[in-house]
């Protein structure tokens, strides 16, 4: 099913114009011959890719069967080169043996430094004797990478999607075999590839991309792919998460500030109104978002959904047997390229969430780094835990790498000296990492009387300016003068 | 019960009491809070909360040489000089202390909560204000009336955070205060009401009233010969700091010294110089020179004021009375010379119903209330009379000033119930064997300290009263009225025939005392249907019932402006009708042509032209403001009275003011002279871009016949109107709001009509020949 080249070349021309820089970067290297500056230890004997794109997020997993090609020494680990272009792109990286389905540490290398790959270490659970062969699966989740074209459609229009990439699994190490298998939700529209001797098969949804024999390492070349997405792109430009733990009330108080946009192809002309509320349900709402659906704890109260001018009537909650189910609806349909903003709140008793170590002052919280939202990607995070007042020696954990951790104060309702606050930024965040962030403090019991005590003396010095008030005279020539 | 500890229980009782009518008055208007949420209400409301925001946010500097770039497109608004800045102020002023003792309240709830809070004030200064009238048990009934009584509800509920808010808690306030000078003498509390006058200028244009009220008060006491150093002292140190403080505001400046509502306070001030001018030379001179010389005088001054005060009037130094204070006069006047003043619904006459709506059973008891001031008439009973007969025409004349008139109905209501009270709950003989007028006359006593002086004789009746007594004191409900009720019995089983007065017996009494608690109750329940019924919807939300019986809210307007604030450029320009533009510069954060700031009748009569005429012509308005979306209401689908189409002829009335070339009224009338919106409509109608906004793909949704237009019951033509000019950018889930964007000009330079024709397959050509 392969098209024309005139249509091939035209559309390659129209992508590459309109976009990308990943290609520019293909560009590039693709005139050099690189050498992997990571040692040759080993060689693939067979490797699977697959490429997901039938979500916005792509999810990309690399499946090698490695051989230790080194004469005496064991190998404890095994390199992962990444396109530094796709850098910013890559949110989430995991590894396991597949076999065991042991998970494998991963680390961003900073020993091997290349201007065009960054290297992620990956430790391998036994040291591997020379000659042994181990299955290492690498799953990588790729963001932004997905362009609209066209980049305008109208309301209840299909929605088409451009993807470029490598048609070969980048190794560190020359590859025996490999075969790279993409799949799309849909049909596959067009496919384009370069260098064109690549074998290409297309099965409906699936591009075959493959099998390719004695491939070497860092080989590149480009295709891409366009097919049918339909539904948002759903994308947080920044996200703000305040938790704020209150030992006192036994509570945990979380707020979620949420900066939306549908990143899916742009609403061409005007919005409807009849005609989508005219056409049947499942047309009706093209690629616009109806709703979001988060997932907040069971025991969750007080919750609340507004924005800046207030509350937002529409909104659903579901019960579930172990969490909540918030069906958020935004004031109205966004459709591509629409922005919106909202915040959630909701208390929560604070028991699941803190623990404190027996015979000593400390207290380990542990929350959700984000609520997870499926299929978004979050630009920007910064969370922000306020602990209680006259919590000491804070230090955050994570579970994976972030921006920045900072620790400050805040001061609110009542308070003295000021809370403990740790607030996190970090960026290009997807689903895979609402994972557990834990926080250590020390909390010693007499804080817990820090508040009361200074309420009372705030009452204690009312009355007392008020007793000396009272018993002074103001009057002018007064009662005084009068004795 | 010793008199010493029933005057320690009134003394714990009263401040308790006090401090529960201001919880029942500041939570019988929460109604909206529980029901929907904490939000700003209504259009006013929504300006001050954006120059509160901008308030807090850049300081109080920034604030007053506020240059608001974003209303009134392309003029621009001097904000920081053309508004009353008292309210926001305040609340400014609440945020930054309660942030400074680090409460982060958010300034929306204070906003939110500031009417509420001032409410509970209000009622306390209705205490002192009564208490000084007659004493504190009436006081103590003023303060809850004021507390839940509609009339002042209506402008005061959570949420709606306007001027009023304030303002009538000041105005009361004032007034106490200026009883207290005038009744001390004290130029310190003359000092307090200038202090609190001016805080009343700075918060509302209804200070006016203040302005003219005291001097009025003033002159008459004088005219009674009621002049002391007392009134002298009072009325000086008010008018002199009052004015200087009053022309701090920027937004009055000279006023007062230049305009007509201002001459009387003026005029008083210097009769009340030259009265005490001539109180001290006639101690000085013998009688019958003195007579000479006040004749003279008093001739010289009233020619050289009379001369003065018209040369200064048509010489323009002294502005005539403004086109609302006319109005204030003649109700007609409005309708035909500004027909924006008469546009605006609370600037309508006040229909009958509506004071029995708002004040129930206080209307029937203020003019006894009035009447018992005339049996009393000290000083600050004229004052309440002089108060009551004023207000009371401009409540009659503007449905607003109700609000005004609510005080003064509380405080006349109060001391005529609490009379009724004191009357049929006294026990001494001494009232038994009195008159009517001497019960009117001597206020009695509070009414915990009469049942001491009957208790020896209660016991002397025996057991057998004490027993009876005992019965009566079961039977009735609240423990004071029985308490006295039970010593009133015992009197009278223990008096016996010496009864002279048959009305003062138990039976007709306790029905009496009965009645009056019952209106009571009456008058509570009433005030929390109608709070909660009427004066507690939040207007930017609907809420209707569904066949099942639950709620559902319409947030059409705020789907709307969120739309508007997050999917168009930041500066982009939406024209509206002036009624939206407040909630649009505070919701949807657009630049707007016109508000309901109202001060430029041609820009506003712009809008109307634009709104009112053809595609072609409107076009050239749109392109000229550089108008980027034009929104309108449009309640035909949900059967929404208040949309612009019903609007309409207002626009049309005030753009023809302007543009009579134009616009003409009696082209939107059918010949049978029918305003109408079906198939017969007249061309004009048709043509406006009005109707083309609120018809465009109406009939559609109906699947093209039977259109049923649910606000005006018209059956609308199958083909609806066409636009050419304009594009539907957005429309809301239940059609509420309606949002156009205007077209660029054609890429090829063709007209836009055909343009849109083209694009449509249609060649327009073909049908202007045919025509031809």
């Amino acid at each position: 099913m392969r098209l024309t080249t005139t249509t091939t070349l035209v559309a390659t021309i129209i992508a590459a114009l309109s976009l990308t820089t990943s290609y520019v970067h293909a560009e590039e290297f693709w005139s050099e011959q690189d050498v992997p500056i990571v040692p040759q230890t080993f060689k693939i004997t067979n490797l699977l890719r697959t490429l997901d794109l039938s979500k916005p997020i792509i999810r990309e997993i690399t499946s090698a069967a490695v051989q230790n090609t080194h004469a005496d020494q064991d190998q404890t680990h095994y390199y992962f080169p990444v396109d530094q272009a796709y850098s910013d792109n890559l949110a989430f990286i995991s590894a396991e043996n597949r076999k065991t389905k042991e998970v494998l540490e991963v680390v961003k290398d900073e020993e091997f430094f290349d201007a065009q790959f960054q290297y992620y270490k990956i430790k391998l659970a036994t040291p591997l004797p020379p000659g042994e062969k181990v299955q290492i699966t690498v799953r990588t989740s790729l963001t932004n990478l997905i362009r609209a074209f066209p980049t305008h459609v109208g309301q209840a229009e299909k929605q088409k999607f451009v993807f470029f990439g490598n048609p070969f699994a980048l190794t560190a190490y020359p590859a025996v075999k490999q075969k790279t298998t993409v799949i799309t939700p849909n049909n596959v529209l067009e496919v384009h590839e370069h260098p064109e001797e690549v074998d290409v098969v297309i099965k409906n949804n699936q591009v075959i991309l493959g099998p390719y024999n004695d491939v070497n390492s860092l080989e590149h070349g480009i295709f891409e792919v366009q097919y049918e997405l339909t539904g948002a792109i759903p994308h947080i430009r920044r996200l703000r998460r305040e938790i704020e733990v209150s030992q006192w009330g036994n509570n945990l108080a979380v707020e979620e500030h949420y900066n939306f946009v549908n990143r899916g192809a742009e609403l061409k002309g005007q919005f409807s109104r009849i005609d989508y509320q005219r056409n049947p349900m499942g047309i009706r709402e093209g690629n616009g978002a109806l709703g979001f659906q988060t997932k907040i704890p069971k025991l969750a109260r007080d919750i609340y959904y507004r924005d800046e001018i207030g509350n937002i009537s529409t909104s659903a909650i579901a019960h579930q047997p172990d969490h909540i189910q918030l069906m958020l609806k935004p004031r109205f349909p966004l459709f591509g390229g629409w922005n919106t903003t909202w915040y959630i709140g909701y208390n929560t008793p604070l028991d699941g969430y803190l623990r404190k170590i027996a015979g000593t002052d400390k207290h380990i919280l542990k929350v959700p780094a984000i609520s997870p939202m499926p299929d978004t990607t979050y630009e920007d995070v910064e969370i922000r835990v306020v602990l209680p007042e006259g919590a000491k020696n804070v230090k955050a954990v994570l579970p994976y790498e972030v921006d920045e951790i900072e620790y400050s104060t805040t001061k609110t309702y009542m308070d003295s000296a000021g809370r403990s606050t740790v607030t996190i930024l970090a960026s290009n965040l997807i689903e895979d990492h609402a994972q557990d962030l834990f926080i250590e403090y020390e909390f010693s019991q007499t804080s817990y009387l820090t508040k009361p005590l200074a309420a009372a003396t705030m009452i204690m010095a009312i009355y007392a300016t008020s007793i000396v008030f009272s018993r002074l005279d103001f009057k002018i020539g007064g009662s005084t003068l009068k004795k | 019960m010793s008199t010493e500890s029933s005057s320690t229980v009134a003394r714990v009782l009263k401040p308790t009491i006090l401090i529960l009518i201001a919880i029942v008055a500041i939570s019988s208007r929460l109604f909206s809070i529980i029901r929907f949420e904490s939000v700003i209400h209504e259009f006013d409301p929504w300006f001050n909360y954006r120059t509160t925001q901008h308030l807090v946010k850049n300081g109080f500097y920034d604030f007053w040489n506020w240059f608001d770039e974003k209303s009134w497109y392309p003029l621009g608004r001097v904000v920081g000089g053309t508004v009353y800045p008292g309210i926001m102020v305040t609340s400014a002023l609440i945020h930054n202390v309660l942030h400074f003792f680090n409460f982060p309240v958010d300034i929306r709830n204070v906003c939110v909560f500031l009417a509420p809070m001032f409410s509970g004030l209000t009622a306390f200064s209705a205490y002192l204000l009564t208490k000084e009238l007659k004493d504190s048990s009436a006081g103590l009934l003023a303060a809850a009336f004021l507390g839940v009584a509609p009339g002042y509800i209506s402008r005061s509920v959570a949420g709606s955070y306007d001027n009023e808010g304030i303002a009538i808690f000041l105005l009361v306030f004032t007034f106490y205060l200026w009883i207290k000078a005038v009744k001390t003498g004290s130029a310190f509390f003359g000092l307090l009401t200038a202090l609190f006058y001016f805080y009343m200028v700075s918060a509302w244009g209804g200070y006016v009233f203040i302005t003219n009220l005291v001097p009025l008060h003033a002159f008459t006491l004088l005219l009674m010969g009621r002049f002391s150093n007392r009134l002298y002292v009072s009325y000086s140190t008010f008018y002199a700091i009052g004015t200087l403080l009053s022309m701090q505001i920027p937004f009055v400046g000279f006023q007062p010294t230049r305009t007509s509502e201002h001459m009387a306070a003026l005029g008083v001030f210097g009769l009340i110089q030259l009265y005490a001018f001539a109180e001290l030379v006639r101690g000085y001179i013998p009688p019958k020179q003195f007579k000479t010389l006040l004749k003279g005088g008093v001739a010289a001054v009233a020619v050289i004021s009379a001369v003065g005060l018209t040369l200064l009037s048509f010489s323009g130094v002294i502005a005539p009375f403004t086109g609302r204070f006319y109005s204030l006069y003649d109700t007609g006047y409005a309708k035909i010379h500004i027909p924006i003043i008469a546009s605006v619904s609370e600037h309508q006459p006040t229909a009958w119903t509506s004071f029995f709506f708002d004040l129930q059973m206080l209307i029937f008891l203020f003019p006894a209330g009035v009447y018992l001031c005339f049996k009393e008439l000290k000083d600050e009973h004229v004052f309440i009379i002089l108060y009551s007969v004023f207000a009371s025409y401009f409540a009659g004349v503007m449905v607003r000033l109700m609000l005004t008139l609510t005080p003064v109905v509380c405080v006349s209501a109060a001391i005529a119930y609490s009379t009724l009270l004191d009357t049929y709950l006294e026990t001494s003989e001494h009232v038994l064997a009195s008159t009517n007028s001497a019960i009117v006359a001597t206020p009695a006593p509070a009414v915990i300290d009469t049942p001491t002086v009957a208790i020896p004789e209660a016991k002397a009746a025996g057991k057998k009263a004490a027993a009876k007594a005992a019965a009566a004191a079961a039977a009735a409900a609240k423990s004071n009225e029985a308490d006295a009720k039970t010593h009133a019995k015992s009197i009278s089983a223990a008096s016996g025939e010496k009864k002279r007065f048959p009305i003062f017996n138990l039976d007709s009494r306790l029905l009496v005392i009965l009645q009056l608690t019952w209106f009571l109750f009456m008058f509570a329940w009433h005030c929390t249907y109608v709070t909660s019924g009427s004066y507690s919807s939040p207007s930017i939300v609907l809420a209707s019932r569904q066949h099942d019986g639950s709620q559902m809210i319409i947030d059409d307007f705020r789907e709307a402006y969120y739309w508007l604030r997050k999917n168009t450029k930041e500066d982009a320009k939406v024209m509206s009708w002036w009624d939206y533009g407040y909630q649009m510069a505070g919701m949807a954060n657009v630049t707007t042509l016109v508000d309901n700031n109202t001060w430029n009748n041609t820009h506003i009569a712009t809008v109307g032209k634009a709104m009112s005429t053809s595609e072609e012509v409107s076009y050239k308005v749109l392109r000229q403001h550089d108008v980027d979306y034009v929104l309108i209401l449009f309640g035909g689908v949900i059967g929404y009275s208040g949309d612009d189409i019903n609007k309409f002829l207002w626009m049309i009335r005030i753009a023809e003011g302007v543009y009579p070339n134009d616009v003409k009224e009696t082209n939107f009338f059918t010949p049978r002279g029918e305003y109408k919106v079906d198939h017969d409509a007249t061309k004009t109608m048709r043509e406006s871009l009005m109707y083309k906004m609120s018809y465009y793909r109406f009939a559609e949704l109906y699947g093209g016949g039977n259109a049923v237009d649910h606000v005006r019951n018209a059956r609308m033509p199958a083909e609806g109107p066409t636009l050419s000019v304009l594009e539907e950018a957005y429309t809301t889930e239940n059609w509420l709001v309606r949002i156009y964007k205007v077209k660029d000009l054609d890429n090829l330079g063709r007209d836009l009509k055909d343009s849109t024709a083209f694009d449509k397959g249609r060649v327009r050509k073909v049908s202007s020949l045919k025509k031809k």
